[in-house]
């Protein structure tokens, strides 16, 4: 069956999307928690190794030429497709269980913030069935919806405006990194926060030829670095740095401060509304564990998807208490990360050798 | 089947019990008419039948039977099939049969448009018969590209339909779908092509309209020109368009008609009235029901007062509101509209104000729901209406289940239904998903007639 | 098929549903809440926690009262006594007895604080007297207390008689090293209430207040104070009222060897003569220069006390260390202890006022 392809554009969309989670809500605590003083500036070098990262993944879209991570993979050796089933299938239900994590982790925090007597359980069910129903749409719909919530939630960002007349470049001092804790676990953090771009590896048979069609990735990727750094920098100027240390949730009391004439406590439709992008996200990850279990058996979409959030909820089901979620999140992105780095260095050393043995 | 003797027997026989047949011999001629007296005009009978055959002689009939208006017929079930469709059918010798087109429908005349109301532009519709529909047409593409294709629907009724594009501009695959559906619609009867749109649906579950209808002939010939099909059935004053796309019923001729800003504007008034009408009334009950934070402090005190007499809780309050405004409509809808308006004002003014008094609503949900009644009626298109009401009453349950959380999760599986709806290989949320910013410049703004140009 | 089933399952989760149901009319919803602390009898040092929130059938308010150890336990007792159930989403201001100030707050405002209930926009103020009188009270000029508390909190911050404080900045110059925080103070009358200046906190202690003059001049030192007018006594028969148009504050830090902080305050004042008692000829450039001249001084005069205030009490509610902290190194920063410092430093005031106009009338 001939591949439905969608135009590179939409790149930049998944990327963004994709890489914008919850994350973005304790970022600028994340950050002043680990870097102290003027830790915003940290964001610039970490975006940077990340767009090398990406140039990595570019590269290996390159070379591909349009084909898929796997058959590149399988095509290194025929008898190799034996050691690769285990790992396909251990990778699959890795990312199921990354997916639901994430799901866990915003319905808990959402839970928390707007919805305190409810099961968690009840908000996680019916995340799974909303992913299950976008993902098995395909991925044409889910980069078509990627679009749309890009542009119901873009408009936000205008918000922070409000806090103009409020913010104080008094509130940065000219300290840099003082009060730190712990400033490389606060990179490897703030590098997880931008994670969500290696998706695009699974995405090459699906993208339709054009020059310089992998600029998207990039620019997606800068957008989320904006995002990132002008709302860590407005809370620098809005929020004493001691004060940012404090709040888990810096961005929610920023969105909790406006009021306007009609409405005020904006943050509930605000944080409710990320739920799209969360949606996202988790669609992304369950996406590419589809694909990968697919190379492995012969269900159909339906079913494979149907089994791996089943997998992935029951595993996670011991997981309630926030400590617990945090904890084996920040351990699922660490080796996510992991992944996301070897996963394209393996290639191209698949590719250069193959190179070199066709001459 | 061939007959060469008794043809009129034959004939006859089929259209046994047919009382409203008519017969008209010519004896000494050895000619007989056989047509249904109501589908053929009466002038059109005296001039191609009547006068010809009287006062003649035996040998000048095969004269007149070579006229051009008499088409020799030999099968039976042409001939039967003749009758039908209103022509008159000459039988020479009881044993060669013509048939004269003598068909004159009996219509009501071109009339303004009565639903698609526009200020400025064309006010004609299209009426109930096809060939007056399809001359509309004709008349504003003078183009030998129009391609007309025409079909039977219907193994009983065989009602007329037309298929209609423009060589050049539509794509040929789009024709081919179309007619292969059409083809394969098995039916006994068609009545409308309302009807024929649901025939032709591949999502039938959906609550959207996913094959656009109008009333229009100036809408109906610039689908043409965007590269669209159109469908006339005979018997149904609308023309259908596909493939078709969310934000075509978004569109009037208005906005093309009047200054680009006034359309563009009136095209945001409609997105906003698409955005309160589906989720004014959510809002209220998920405030009232789970998220009392976000009212401002100089509106709570109205609100809890307002509250504060009602016996039901929000949920029931704003359902029952909600079915007496659909109430409301569906009377106003059945009754001529004279009586309609007394409806209206029973039903706005009295209960409305009853109700409130007694306590039985808030009035604040009143100002909701009536605002969202009135956004609704700001959708150009009244089947796009109806599917808005539906999802509205969707999105008023799901709040009160889970406040904010509801809606969005109402919204989240609208947009993917949306977005996954394909309506003859072209998406149905175009040109948002798939995103086209050419396209957007007609969608949600109406650009200057400049900016179209390539 | 599997979709089939994922439907069955949404619908059997629709079911159960979520079970955070608030629905309006079964709520009262807090306006404001007033701490104090007892001082005598025999719950002697446990607080007294106020609420009033409205009541829509009569539009009233309602006010209950109880005594507990700690402000987390109060909401359980006060829904005890009502109908109604109380929350927290809608309080807009939260009143401190005094005592309870001079105690500390931030236990107090750390539990809003931490509370995702609560919006960081609540005003805080200090109320002399007992807060629980302040609520309960008829007033026979207005029957919801609360709400005219919130407005007369409004509209004094905005003439710049008090600051707008609410417990979000309250937390943020808490916790900051080089500012203590400030809140207004409002005073009960015989038949309302009015407001009494700024309370100076040191950490979260409230230590002393200034009146309503010293509080614009102090408005004016932060820089807030943009245009209004400014009641200035030059001496008893001498009264002018200074409305101005243009406040320039700059600040400028200079550092020798680490040890000498010498602070610039400088105030640029352009504005014109509203009103005048006295015997000067309004004029006459000559006495409109000496004019100009007493004006200076007065205000000098003013700052200087206040700055007498803060280095009496080593606090720094004007936030000068900011400006000091953004002209040293870390470790210097630290080791200067801040604001308990404040009275090593070298703080000079300048006062420029330029009089443009004297009004209609010559």
């Amino acid at each position: 069956m001939q591949n439905e392809k969608f135009k590179p554009f939409y790149l930049f969309f998944i990327t963004y999307m994709t890489q914008m989670g919850i994350v973005f809500f304790s970022l600028p605590n994340i950050i002043a928690d680990h870097f102290g003083y003027n830790g915003w500036i940290m964001i610039i070098p970490i975006s940077v190794v990340v767009l090398i990262h990406i140039g990595l993944i570019a590269k290996i879209y390159s070379f591909n030429k349009g084909e898929s991570i796997f058959e590149t993979i399988e095509s290194l050796n025929s008898k190799a497709k034996m050691i690769l089933m285990p790992l396909y299938i251990s990778l699959s239900i890795f990312w199921s269980i990354l997916s639901v994590t994430i799901a866990k982790h915003y319905v808990h925090v959402m839970k928390f913030l707007y919805f305190p007597q409810t099961d968690i359980q009840w908000f996680v069910l019916i995340t799974l069935i909303l992913t299950f129903y976008l993902v098995t749409r395909g991925i044409i719909t889910i980069a078509h919806i990627c679009t749309i919530f890009f542009f119901l939630s873009g408009p936000i960002i205008l918000l922070l405006f409000y806090f103009v007349p409020d913010f104080s470049f008094l509130q940065f001092s000219t300290f840099l990194f003082n009060e730190n804790k712990d400033f490389y676990g606060g990179m490897i953090e703030l590098y997880t926060a931008f994670l969500g771009f290696e998706v695009i590896l699974f995405m090459f048979p699906y993208i339709s030829k054009e020059k310089s069609g992998f600029k998207y990735v990039f620019l997606g990727h800068l957008y989320t670095s904006f995002l990132y750094f002008i709302v860590t920098i407005f809370c620098y100027g809005f929020n004493s740095i001691q004060q940012l240390t404090r709040q888990v949730y810096p961005v929610v009391t920023l969105m909790k401060y406006i009021e306007f004439e009609f409405i005020e406590r904006l943050d509930s439709i605000i944080f409710i509304l990320f739920y799209l992008k969360v949606l996202i996200t988790i669609t992304m990850y369950v996406w590419i564990s589809l694909v990968t279990l697919k190379r492995v058996v012969k269900w159909s979409d339906n079913l494979i998807v149907f089994v791996l959030l089943a997998v992935g909820y029951i595993s996670t089901l011991a997981f309630v208490t926030k400590k617990e979620l945090i904890i084996l999140l920040s351990t699922l992105t660490r080796v996510q990360l992991l992944i996301s780095v070897f996963l394209p260095l393996l290639l191209l050393i698949i590719i250069f050798k193959k190179r070199r043995s066709n001459g | 089947m061939y007959i060469n003797k008794n043809l009129s027997a034959h004939i006859k026989g089929r259209f046994d019990d047919c009382d409203d047949l008519v017969t008209k011999t010519f004896p000494e001629l050895e000619i007989e008419v056989l047509f249904f007296g109501h589908l053929v005009g009466e002038e059109e009978l005296n001039n191609n039948i009547v006068q010809p055959f009287s006062n003649i002689k035996n040998d000048e009939v095969k004269n007149i039977l070579r006229r051009i208006e008499f088409k020799q017929e030999e099968d039976i079930n042409s001939m039967v099939n003749g009758i039908l469709e209103g022509k008159a059918l000459v039988i020479f010798k009881n044993s060669l049969a013509y048939a004269v087109d003598i068909y004159v429908p009996k219509t009501r005349s071109v009339a303004a448009a009565e639903i698609e109301t526009v200020i400025v532009g064309p006010k004609e519709a299209f009426i109930e018969d096809i060939g007056t529909n399809l001359s509309m047409i004709r008349r504003r593409i003078k183009s030998d590209c129009l391609k007309v294709l025409s079909y039977k629907i219907g193994t009983i009724t065989q009602t007329k339909m037309y298929l209609l594009y423009i060589e050049g501009i539509t794509s040929p695959v789009l024709v081919k779908e179309l007619q292969e559906r059409i083809n394969n619609i098995d039916i006994k009867g068609i009545n409308d092509l309302n009807q024929l749109i649901q025939y032709l649906d591949r999502k039938p579950l959906s609550i959207f309209p996913q094959y656009f209808t109008t009333e229009r002939p100036d809408v109906s010939t610039s689908k043409l020109l965007e590269g669209r099909v159109i469908c006339l059935l005979d018997g149904s004053p609308y023309s259908l368009s596909t493939p078709t796309s969310f934000f075509e019923f978004f569109q009037s001729p208005d906005d093309y008609n009047q200054r680009w800003i006034l359309g563009t504007l009136s095209r945001a008034l409609r997105f906003a009235a698409l955005v309160i009408t589906l989720f004014a009334s959510a809002f209220y009950v998920a405030v009232s029901m789970f998220h009392y934070e976000i009212i401002p402090v100089k509106l709570l005190h109205e609100f809890i007062k307002s509250r504060s007499d009602v016996p039901f809780n929000p949920l029931i309050e704003a359902l029952i509101i909600e079915s007496i405004i659909e109430l409301l409509r569906e009377a106003g809808a059945r009754l001529p509209s004279k009586i309609g308006q007394t409806i209206g004002i029973v039903g706005g003014i009295v209960v409305g104000t009853a109700a409130v008094e007694a306590g039985f609503t808030s009035n604040i949900l009143i100002i909701v729901v009536s605002i969202s009644a009135i956004s609704s009626f700001v959708v150009p298109h009244i089947i796009m209406t109806a599917s808005l009401r539906i999802a509205r009453f969707i999105f008023i349950i799901l709040a009160s289940i889970a406040g904010f959380f509801g809606i969005i999760f109402g919204f989240i599986i609208l947009l993917i239904h949306l977005c996954s709806i394909k309506n003859m290989g072209e998406y149905y949320f175009k040109p948002i998903a798939p995103l086209s910013l050419k396209d957007l410049k007609d969608t949600i703004i109406r650009a200057p007639y400049q900016f179209f140009k390539k | 098929m599997a979709r089939i089933l994922m439907m069955i399952i949404l619908i059997l989760l629709m079911q159960s549903g979520c079970m955070d149901q608030k629905i309006v009319e079964e709520l009262g919803f807090i306006h404001t809440i007033g701490y104090e602390s007892i001082e005598e009898g025999e719950d002697i040092g446990k607080l007294k926690v106020t609420v009033s929130f409205p009541i829509a059938e009569t539009l009233e308010q309602q006010t209950n009262t109880t005594v507990v150890d700690t402000p987390r336990e109060s909401m359980l007792f006060l829904n005890q006594q009502t109908d109604k159930d109380l929350v927290l989403g809608q309080v807009r201001s939260i009143l401190i007895g005094e005592k309870l100030a001079e105690k500390g707050v931030w236990d107090l405002i750390d539990t809003f604080y931490r509370d995702p209930v609560l919006r960081p926009t609540v005003k805080l103020s200090i109320v002399k007297s007992s807060p629980q009188q302040m609520l309960s009270k008829d007033y026979p000029n207005f029957q919801m207390v609360d709400s005219v508390i919130e407005e007369l909190l409004t509209k004094e911050a905005r003439l710049n008689s008090i600051p707008e404080m609410d417990i979000h900045k309250f937390a943020k110059d808490y916790l900051d090293d080089a500012i203590d925080p400030i809140a207004p103070i409002i005073l009960q009358t015989e038949d309302g209430i009015m407001s009494e200046g700024i309370g100076l906190f040191s950490d979260d202690q409230l230590r002393t207040s200034l009146p309503e003059i010293k509080a614009r001049v102090f408005f004016l030192l932060t820089g807030e104070f943009k245009e209004g007018k400014l009641l200035i006594k030059i001496s008893k028969e001498e009264n002018v009222i200074f409305s101005f148009l243009k406040n320039k504050r700059s600040i400028k830090v200079g550092i020798n060897n680490n040890q000498d902080i010498d602070v610039n305050l400088s105030i640029d004042l352009k504005g014109f003569l509203l009103e005048y008692q006295g015997k000067k000829d309004i004029n006459n450039e000559k006495q409109m220069a000496e004019m100009e001249g007493d004006i200076q001084d007065y205000i000098e005069k003013e700052i200087n006390e206040i700055l007498e205030i803060m280095k009496e009490h080593q606090i720094d509610n004007l936030g000068i260390g900011k400006y000091i902290k953004r002209k040293m190194d870390y470790q210097t920063w630290k080791n200067l202890d801040w604001p308990k410092s404040i009275d090593r430093v070298n703080i000079h005031p300048t006062v420029t006022v330029t009089i443009i106009d004297t009004g209609l009338v010559k």
